[in-house]
């Protein structure tokens, strides 16, 4: 990939994959208002606003990130199974998107109860938050955050067989 | 006459071992085993978790 072009691709990596964690920071404060909120009307909007948080800005981050992260694993000398930082690092924002994928309609479904007029204030205190769910989210993408910073020395079996070959 | 298999220990023959696995990735390997564990265990005993624990018994 020529220089140019790898550090644009770059800068939009560092964007969307910080900005990814911003933007579950963000839903974290939501999240925690549904949990301990006591006040229906709070509860109701921070529902909605945790849905359009996610429809928003985390889903097309995520994406944005994978698919980023991808073009500079593959478009660079570090390879994508060359070497445990990038391979362990793709594995953990695959899984973290699927699991954001498998909790978007859970959310959605909170915020369709939140937005029904027949939807009583009991009800709505009783939703669970999705907070074990955000918290561990944003743990991975700190950790994926912390490898792609230090980018520990590692080479995994391929990595290796391809340094031999050169 | 077919050769006879090559003694990767004889002499002129240069073994290439593949380096360790590092020691943060065993560490790493080990949380996400134990986090799959626990995710399994809570289907086994019956805990609930995913969309389901989200409905309004």
């Amino acid at each position: 990939m020529p220089p140019a072009l790898r550090k644009f691709a770059l800068a939009i990596h560092l964007t969307t994959s910080v900005g990814w964690i911003g933007a579950v920071v963000g839903y974290l404060a939501l999240d925690v208002t549904v949990a301990i909120g006591e006040d229906p009307s709070v509860v109701r909007a921070a529902w909605i606003g945790m849905d359009l948080v996610v429809s928003g800005a985390i889903v097309p981050l995520a994406f944005a990130s994978l698919v980023t992260g991808l073009v500079m694993a593959l478009g660079t000398r570090w390879g994508l199974f060359r070497h445990w930082w990038v391979l362990i690092s793709f594995l953990l924002t695959l899984g973290a998107t699927g699991v954001l994928l498998s909790e978007t309609r859970v959310i959605a479904d909170g915020a369709a109860m939140a937005t029904d007029p027949a939807t009583s204030a009991d009800e709505l205190l009783a939703l669970p938050s999705t907070l074990p769910h955000s918290v561990g989210g944003l743990v991975v993408l700190l950790a994926v955050q912390v490898l792609n910073v230090y980018k520990p020395n590692g080479l995994t079996p391929y990595g290796w067989r391809k340094l031999q070959e050169h | 006459m077919a050769d006879p298999p090559r003694d990767p220990d004889a002499e002129g023959v240069t073994r290439v071992k593949t380096p360790r696995t590092p020691r943060w990735v065993i560490v790493l390997g080990v949380i996400a085993l134990l986090l799959i564990v626990a995710v399994v265990a809570q289907f086994a005993l019956g805990i609930q978790h995913g969309p389901s624990m989200h409905e309004i018994p």
